[in-house]
């Protein structure tokens, strides 16, 4: 028999990923209604269908629909319930740390936040019945090993512990051997170093169709975090047959284009850009840059420590273009965009040692000392397991989904976490808008008017990346001249940037004999509108 | 005369009137000078489907950007198995809605095979064995707004998707304006005191001419007609639509902002989108068939030099098709884009061949070396191209130099050359253009894959124990499955199935010459094997099975070979 830990029994109940109050619900369902409760004093309005979600202000002066929008998104994998489960409570919590913070709250009556935690609802349900599993990718019929049957040998929960375990068996021909930090983990043998491989390795699972491979074809179909337009590795398996080519991903793309106003991404997920700043790389030559525009670290290096502090976040891996979501907001739409694993829970004494009297070199290792000193332990023992083609097999290893599993305690903290991130990305919102507007009185009925168009705030008016993408409008700066006429100046200036420390001084020449009327406004997609009027009774 | 004397003559007479008139009366009359705007080509369609007893089906894929139909003709032999059974050839037209002839030119094919089935052993031989899917326009909306709107040859490539080219919040606001009414969009030019940069030819007063740098001209050139119609000081700056469908395929595809026209991202538009749906749901497709205009070119990929060049099996392919194709099609030449034309990302055709494994080629239609003459320098080719306009088609596209008044500039002249003037045929050639394209495309056609099964042995190897062989035989230039498509795994394997009153003991491939074969043994699964590698072209695949029978008499039941690009064959095993 192989081992079962009883924390497990958790994250199998679907309900568990929605507040206590809607544990009734079917798991969707659920997390819409908790995504979309009304709140006393606040706006709360359904995204459009395809992406359901919803999107959170206070009252302000602006429509909230058409506001600097900071997005978030969670479910582009469906077995990150984690992800889910925080998306779901941030409106509530957002809102109630609003009432709290006067700062956050003059900042929701600006902006806005949307929250879209059910891409895939679908595949969150497929994803959350049946065992215990990693299931990355969306259902979606798909011939993976290309033999002409379709799906047909994904994996079994063949000792009915209700979770897909790791199964290794010796095999002289395998790849895997045994870590030199301890016999429980196995690693890839380096040819190169003279090491030979004694084990295989794959998920706990038959051979279904008898083609000598394991698992080689599950239902599994598309990761839609794998499934956009930069960095996507065209002609891979789950990364779909296009950029996008789901429903979700191609229905969150259109609503981020639609939406012009969104200014700022943050995607709750596997992935992680915060943990560890994605190194600079300036696109070269025809390709799209993999990392950050060297001009953009202006704002991402702070910006990104500040999110890193309040998540607690650690563990970094660098952030490879491959297909990412938030990879595409940034690389390919100009937007600043996070990433972050929500459960940031390696934390290890100074001098924690192995078994074997080791300190922990590799992440695993250091995940196995976690579990050992856990009371629900992550790492299931190796255990025998009889199995129709592998001789000596064992099931065990790191339970699916542990290192992303959080208890309640440490949910609600990792809520308030994400709160204070989306609050610290909305206040770096660039505030863009028309300053002093005057008049200087040349004589003979000409005057020269200045404005001063200012950006506040630790978002530039537009990432050098949105620049470079030409993704977003240009800051359009109208001047109208209600009496008399321009002599001399734009009436249509664009701006793709401000001059140093966010200000640029724009001049008019108007001649009028009679009433110096003028208003200046400016408008953008990602920075809002503003206008300003200049009324002077000259004669 | 004797009874058989008036026999035989009456015999003769019955043959001769057999073979008389040499052209027998069409039964679809079509007209090969005419070009078919979007509504006539539906009726085209329509008329065949009607025509042609069941041999064409016209179904829509899609609708375009504007709720257009995309219409799809598939040709095939109503008699005989299913077309999504048979190798089959996809050909396609426009995509840039401006270049317009191929659509032409997918109408003639469909009419020359439907006329020709029963006449042409050749073309009958080829619709017993292959089907053909052809759709006439992949930019419906293009190509109306070409016909029916002021343009020039080069305007309207794109669909019609509204798109905020200048960034100003705005789409589609400030397109060309046809100032002189005349159904085309020609080019602007002022008379001015200073400044000129060129004068009105002395030899030709039709003609503009460059002075020399220092020199003062008459006149300068200011673009193309129009006007400042949103008042922001740019004129024509943002016209209908703004990008290029021939970007946005998931082939090496990049943005927009790194290759005009690719769209936020690949298939985002509706047409190219149903295309692509259509192509994956369909891998029968063996070979494709793109027309454009404009340069006399028979293109296949790579579109870009960061894609590796084909497996040398692939090139050769291409090479045989390509160089066959620059005999029947003078004038034009056998190119790869990136390296004899220009890089393009995200092409249809590479992505076909690359992400699907169909051999396809992309024909820019129409040379100028085909009006003939030499074209000499740029002034000289202008001017020759007014002379023989005048010559050959009697001034229809020469618009002659007209004064009008403009908001924004004042008075200025209009003129220079109609939209049909270039890219596209003067009508009277157009029928050749067709013909020799269509012979072109039906050659690529007749090079899919066509399997047979020379041998199929059943020999005693020992006691209860049978070895079964099958030979599969390509007679064509195509393999089954392409290099690359091997390689990357985009096609699935060929199968060779064994099933009936047998138990497959051991089974594989005979690899090896003659000489010194071996079986090349598929470990799992025996009774299927699997082929990824496919037959070749002009090549065979033998396959051995090691069989055991229940009562001890030789094996009974049936080899099956499944080819997704050959079709599909059964043959019972012999000696039952
Ligand atoms: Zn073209």
């Amino acid at each position: 028999m192989c081992s079962f830990n009883r924390w497990m029994v958790l994250l199998l109940l679907p309900a568990a990923l929605v507040a206590q109050t809607d544990r009734d619900l079917p798991l969707v369902q659920g997390v819409l209604q908790a995504l979309q409760r009304p709140h006393e004093g606040a706006i709360l309005l359904p995204v459009r269908a395809g992406v359901d979600g919803v999107l959170v202000a206070l009252p302000g002066e602006v429509p909230a629909t058409e506001r600097p929008c900071v997005l978030v998104v969670a479910g582009l994998n469906p077995d990150h319930r984690v992800g889910v489960q925080v998306a779901a409570q941030l409106p509530q919590a957002l809102l109630a740390a609003a009432k709290e913070d006067p700062a956050l709250a003059e900042c929701l009556a600006r902006c806005a936040v949307e929250v879209i935690a059910v891409p895939a609802p679908d595949a969150l349900e497929w994803a959350a019945r049946g065992a215990l599993r990693e299931a990355r990718a969306v259902p979606a019929p798909m011939d993976d090993d290309n033999d002409g049957l379709v799906d047909e040998d994904g994996p079994e929960d063949m000792n009915g512990d209700g979770i897909i375990a790791s199964m290794r068996a010796p095999d002289d021909d395998g790849v895997w051997r045994i870590s030199d930090e301890d016999p429980r983990l196995l690693v890839k043998a380096d040819a190169s170093k003279g090491e030979r491989g004694a084990w295989k390795l794959t998920t706990e699972g038959i051979d279904n169709d008898g083609d000598g491979l394991i698992n080689e074809d599950g239902p599994g179909g598309v990761d839609l975090d794998r499934n956009f337009a930069h960095g996507w590795k065209e002609g891979e398996r789950e990364v779909g047959s296009s950029c996008p080519s789901e429903v979700a991903s191609r229905a969150l793309i259109e609503h981020v284009l639609q939406r012009r106003s969104v200014a700022a991404v943050l995607v709750l997920g596997w992935r992680d850009n915060i943990a560890q700043l994605p190194r600079t790389n300036d696109a070269a030559g025809k390709r799209a840059p993999n990392g950050l525009h060297t001009e953009d670290v202006a704002w991402a290096k702070p910006l990104t420590a500040s999110l890193a502090k309040v998540l607690g976040a650690t563990d970094g891996v660098e952030d490879t273009a491959d297909g990412g979501f938030h990879q595409w907001a940034y690389a390919q739409h100009g937007l600043p965009a996070f990433a972050s694993r929500v459960a940031y829970r390696l934390e290890l004494p100074a001098d924690s040692k192995l078994p074997s009297g080791k300190a922990p070199e590799s992440l695993e290792a250091k995940w196995l000392l976690q579990s050992d000193a856990a009371v629900a332990q992550g790492f299931m023992p190796w255990s025998p397991c009889e199995h129709p083609t592998w001789k000596g097999a064992e099931l065990g290893g790191f339970a699916p989904l542990w290192k992303v599993h959080l208890d309640a305690a440490q949910l609600a903290a990792a809520v308030k976490a994400q709160v204070l991130a989306v609050a610290a990305i909305a206040q770096a919102l660039p505030r863009v808008g028309v300053g002093k507007l005057a008049s200087k009185d040349l004589g003979a009925g000409l005057y020269e008017i200045t404005a001063d168009i200012h950006c506040r705030g630790l978002l530039p008016m537009a990432t050098a990346q949105a620049r470079a993408t030409r993704t977003a409008r240009p800051l359009l700066v109208r001047f109208v001249c209600g009496t008399g006429s321009l002599v001399d100046g734009e009436v249509l200036t664009r701006l793709e940037r401000l001059g140093t420390n966010g200000h640029e001084r724009l001049r008019w020449l108007v001649q009028t004999n009679g009433t110096l009327d003028v208003t200046v406004s400016t408008n953008s997609d990602r920075c809002g509108n503003s206008s300003a009027q200049l009324k002077v009774e000259v004669r | 005369m004797s009874r058989i004397a008036l026999m035989v003559l009456l015999a003769a007479s019955a043959l001769l009137a057999q073979q008389v008139p040499p052209t027998p009366a069409a039964q679809l009359k079509l007209e090969w000078n005419h070009f078919y705007d979007y509504s006539e080509m539906t009726s085209v369609l329509r008329s065949m489907e009607a025509a042609y007893g069941g041999w064409v089906q016209v179904r829509s894929i899609g609708k375009s950007v504007e709720g257009r139909d995309m219409w799809l003709a598939t040709v095939n032999d109503p008699a005989g198995p299913a077309a999504d059974s048979k190798p089959a050839m996809w050909i396609d037209a426009n995509i840039h809605g401006n270049e317009t002839q191929g659509t032409e030119v997918c109408l003639y094919t469909l009419w020359y095979l439907m006329e020709n089935r029963e006449r042409l052993p050749k073309v009958r031989e080829l619709l017993s064995r292959c089907a053909f899917y052809v759709l006439p326009t992949m930019n419906p909306d293009g190509r109306e707004h070409w016909f029916h709107a002021a343009n020039t040859s080069s305007s309207s490539r794109t669909g019609k998707g509204a798109t905020d080219n200048d960034r100003d919040g705005f789409a589609d606001e400030d397109g060309p304006d046809d100032l002189d009414g005349d159904g085309s969009i020609t080019q602007m030019r002022m008379r001015v005191a200073t400044g000129g940069t060129h004068i009105i030819d002395p030899d030709d007063a039709r003609l503009m001419k460059r002075v020399k740098a220092g020199k003062e001209g008459t006149h300068i050139l200011m673009g193309q007609e129009g006007i400042d119609n949103d008042g922001d000081g740019a004129v024509n700056e943002d016209g209908p639509g703004g990008y290029d469908m021939n970007r946005n395929w998931p082939c090496d595809w990049q943005p927009d902002w790194l290759q005009f026209g690719a769209g936020p991202y690949p298939f985002c538009f509706p047409e190219t989108r149903c295309v692509a749906d259509f192509l994956m749901a369909h891998p029968n497709i063996a070979a494709l068939q793109s027309y454009h205009n404009s340069g006399g070119m028979i293109l296949r990929g790579p579109g870009a030099e960061s894609t590796p060049e084909y497996p040398a099996q692939d090139v050769a392919v291409y090479d045989e098709l390509g160089r066959a194709g620059e005999k029947m099609l003078p004038h034009y030449r056998y190119m790869i884009i990136w390296k004899d034309l220009y890089t393009v990302h995200g092409g249809s055709i590479t992505w076909a061949f690359e992400n699907l494994g169909i051999f396809g080629f992309t024909n820019e239609l129409w040379a100028d070396a085909q009006y003939g003459g030499d074209a000499g320098d740029p002034d000289d080719a202008q001017k020759a191209r007014i002379e023989w306009d005048e010559r050959m088609e009697l001034g229809r596209n020469l618009r002659p130099w007209k004064a009008l008044r403009h908001p924004q500039y004042g008075t200025i002249e209009v003129g220079g050359m109609a939209k049909t003037s270039s890219r596209v045929p003067p009508p009277f050639m157009l029928e050749e253009l067709c013909h020799r394209n269509t012979v072109f495309t039906l050659h690529h056609a007749g090079e899919m894959p066509q399997l047979d099964v020379p041998s199929l042995s059943v020999t005693k190897a020992g006691e209860g124990l049978w070895k079964v062989r099958a030979e599969v035989r390509n007679a064509k230039l195509i393999p089954t499955i392409a290099a690359l498509a091997r390689k990357r795994a985009v096609v699935r394997p060929d199968m060779a199935t064994l099933a009936g009153e047998l138990r497959v003991v051991a089974a594989g491939i005979i690899t090896g010459p003659v000489h010194d074969q071996k079986l090349e043994r598929q470990e799992h699964r025996p009774e299927r094997l699997l082929l990824p590698g496919g037959v070749p072209g002009k090549g065979r695949v033998i396959l051995e099975w090691w069989v055991t029978t229940s009562d001890g008499l030789a094996p009974r039941g049936q080899f099956t070979f499944d080819a997704l690009k050959g079709g599909r064959l059964t043959q019972a095993l012999p000696g039952q």
